[in-house]
């Protein structure tokens, strides 16, 4: 009941205010907004992308000349296939493409035509030479649908016409949206690539728990490759979506900066008028409790308000409006632009942490100066104005 | 007390929505796992991707965990180079794991 | 009888290891009884108001006994000091010290809201102690917007409301024409003929001479110098 009616008075004096309450509720909000989006996309995005993309070749050899990537040559593949603990190997194909016409890259990709259709793709898989998958968009930007004709230009300067039988669906544009999909043979055609050299191979293992080692085992038996595994994969997205969060929170380190200072004023004083106040309140028969409280609640319902506001903001603009205007500093820019719509993956623990981070020092700043004006006699109120 | 028990209803529609959204992401993430995975994770690996198609403006960032001709840093798949800056801070994660040892002479 | 409130030997120094060591009260012993009327007087400076704050558990004195119902209270700890502080004494400050941004109603509820009581009897208090000043029509008013002898009726219900036994004026004729001065002492007289101890420090002789003190204590550089009666 107490607590209830101090409360009551602390938001009657937020209120007396409400020019300054409401600033610094905004500026507060928005600081919120933008941490909580941040953590909300980029924990997204991680998820997203390490669940995905377990499903990816376990181990990828790479061979290197001169400290560069080289195309390996596939009579390396009857070398791993010896190795204890390699189930398959498979030369993979696959390179980039400039299409100078839209000013886009694609990533070219070549398959093994023995796969089986793909729930994710409209139509079906290329056959044979002449025909290609495309993503989404690839497909938007060169405005070909399915059954159109799609030009490229291979190595040799001339161009060669693809049909489209298959596209995929946007909601994979993650995964897929710059991608043009042929079988290996025809790749090989486009590029040049001579059958005895690939671009890197990938490698299946019966045990998991033993690519480490089989990764070692390969670079001994080929000192010139550059074996990558799974893992090490998956936490360069970790890693990617953590620099650039950082990155964006680096640029928002001066809206951060600000909201210290304000603090900081806050912290380091207390107005005339506030310490008259509480030295009346101490006089009409509040304790120093009371007074504590009072600023508690006062702290309190301010940053209460300010977080639950925020991360409601934040968690509407990430995961039902596409992130407007972070989703592009946290992308950085792009021609090709997959929308932006991650899976609600929300992680409580970083939550909390936000909460904490920002809950607690703010209301350490209402509360820690008023304190030494709560323990003092109210007999300075008794005289002069 | 009208004030107290405005904003304590206040609070508390904020986190019931936020609690709603909250469940609704729960699911929803759920049943990514469930049905929306599975998929992707075949796409994945019939084509046998390594990268997401998030930054496809230069072969390094389309791929960074793969090495290229003309990537700066590709023994270290941890490391970035979206723009020089990317050597203010030590990449993350291990090195590769992978070690040699060299011979002295070689083998016949 | 057992006097109200009691002082012994009681002494103030404000600042006492500095260089400007000020003693405001330098040992007075004096009681009140309750129902009584006590003006305490004295040219400005005397201690007056220094005197009032140890009797109404303000401040605690450098040396000397403050008893206040038969409690000694200046060795109370200060939660308790505070809590006879509320329940005792009612104050009105010389400065008034209403909160500017609120309204009167809000004014007068401060004394409550450390108190156990619902919501409606914190009303059904507030709403008591304006009719008793007669500003029931500007409950909603804020206090800015009053004229001084409002804000100072206003004062009078805030120190009545948390209905205490004394009720202790600081100079409370300083800022009043000698007509409202005439209309505060009728209000005095009826609050005392209602049961009320007063405590007045002034040095207006409209205040001291009036029928409603029973007893004036004359102060002098922090002494007593002379008590009497009227
Ligand atoms: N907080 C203080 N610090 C130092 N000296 C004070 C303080 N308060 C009062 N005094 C001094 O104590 C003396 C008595 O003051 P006061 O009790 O206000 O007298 P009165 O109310 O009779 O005018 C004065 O000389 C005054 O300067
Ligand atoms: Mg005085």
């Amino acid at each position: 009941m107490r607590y209830l009616k101090i409360l009551e008075y602390a938001l009657a004096s937020l209120l007396r205010r409400p020019g300054k309450t409401c600033a610094i509720l905004v500026v507060y909000t928005l600081m919120i907004v933008v941490l909580a989006s941040v953590l909300f996309l980029t924990q997204a995005l991680k998820t997203e992308a390490t669940t995905m993309l377990a499903g990816g070749p376990q181990l990828v050899v790479q061979k290197t000349m001169a400290g560069r990537h080289e195309l390996i040559p596939v009579s390396a593949v009857e070398k791993l296939v010896e190795i204890p603990g390699v189930k398959a190997v498979k030369p993979r194909v696959w390179g980039y493409y400039y299409d100078a016409l839209t000013g886009t890259n694609y990533t070219l990709q070549g398959f093994d035509t023995l796969a089986n259709e793909l729930s994710l793709l409209n139509g079906r898989l290329p056959r044979e030479e002449g025909e290609c998958a495309i993503g989404a968009g690839v497909a938007r930007s060169r405005l070909i649908h399915l059954q159109d004709e799609l030009i490229l230009i291979d190595y040799d300067n001339i161009g060669r016409i693809f049909t489209v039988t298959g596209v995929f669906v946007s909601a994979a544009d993650l995964l897929t949206q710059d991608l043009v999909v042929m079988p290996e043979g025809p790749l090989r055609q486009f590029f040049g690539m001579p059958d005895s050299l690939a671009t890197d191979l990938a490698v299946e293992v019966y045990n998991p728990n033993e690519v480490d080692t089989i990764a070692n085992k390969i670079k001994r038996s080929l000192p010139d490759s550059r074996p990558i595994t799974q893992s090490e994969l998956l936490r360069t997205y970790h890693a990617v979506f953590d620099w650039r969060g950082g990155m964006m929170l680096a640029l928002f380190s001066s809206a951060l900066m600000a909201f210290c200072i304000l603090a900081w004023d806050k912290a380091t004083g207390l107005s005339a008028g506030e310490r008259r106040e509480i030295g009346i309140l101490k006089a009409v028969g509040w304790d120093t409790g009371d007074v504590l409280l009072l600023k508690l609640w006062e702290g309190l319902a301010l940053s209460l308000l300010a977080f639950l506001s925020g991360c409601l903001i934040a968690f509407i603009l990430v995961f039902w409006w596409g992130t407007p205007v972070l989703g592009g500093i946290l992308r950085g820019w792009s021609v090709l632009f997959p929308a932006l719509r991650p899976t609600p993956f929300i992680d409580f623990y970083q939550l909390g942490t936000l909460a904490f981070l920002t809950i607690i020092p703010y209301v350490a700043s209402t509360v820690i100066p008023a304190w030494r004006a709560a323990v003092t006699d109210p007999d300075e109120v008794m005289r002069a104005s | 007390m009208i004030r107290s028990r405005a904003y304590l209803c206040l609070i508390a529609v904020l986190l019931t929505a936020l609690a709603g959204l909250t469940g609704w992401a729960q699911k929803t993430s759920a049943t990514f796992l469930a049905d929306g995975l599975p998929a992707r994770r075949q796409l994945v690996s019939v084509l046998s991707l390594t990268d997401l198609a998030l930054w496809t403006e230069a072969r390094y960032t389309r791929h960074p965990s793969m090495a290229d001709l003309f990537s700066p840093f590709q023994d270290h798949p941890g490391a970035f180079d979206h723009f020089p800056a990317g050597s203010l801070m030590a990449p993350a994660g291990p090195r590769p794991e992978t070690t040699m040892h060299i011979r002295r002479v070689a083998q016949p | 009888m057992n006097p109200l409130i009691r002082t012994e030997e009681v002494c103030k120094t404000y600042h006492p290891r500095k260089a400007d060591a000020t003693q405001a009260v330098a040992g007075i012993t004096m009681q009140v009884a309750s129902g009584e009327a006590v003006v305490l007087k004295g040219p400005s400076g005397s201690g007056k108001t220094s005197l009032l704050s140890l009797v109404g558990c303000m401040t605690r004195p450098t040396s000397g006994r403050v008893i206040v119902t038969g409690e000694e209270v200046s060795r109370l700890p200060e939660r308790f000091l505070t809590l006879v502080r509320r329940r005792t004494f009612g104050f009105v400050f010389q400065q008034y010290h209403l909160i500017p941004e609120l309204s009167v109603r809000d004014n007068v509820m401060l004394p409550l809201y450390p108190e156990r009581l619902s919501a409606n009897e914190m009303g059904r208090r507030v709403a008591a102690a304006l009719a008793e000043v007669e500003l029931t029509g500007l409950a909603r008013r804020r206090v800015t917007e009053l004229s001084g002898g409002e804000q100072q009726r206003v004062a009078i219900a805030r120190a009545l409301v948390n209905e205490p036994r004394v009720l202790i004026a600081d100079e409370p004729t300083a800022h009043l024409d000698s007509r409202l001065s005439t209309v505060l002492l009728e209000r005095f007289a009826a609050l005392k003929q209602a049961g009320l101890t007063l405590v007045i420090a002034t040095h207006d002789p409209q205040v001291y001479t009036h029928p409603l003190v029973d007893r004036i204590i004359e102060l002098h550089d922090g002494r007593l110098c002379k008590e009497g009666g009227a």
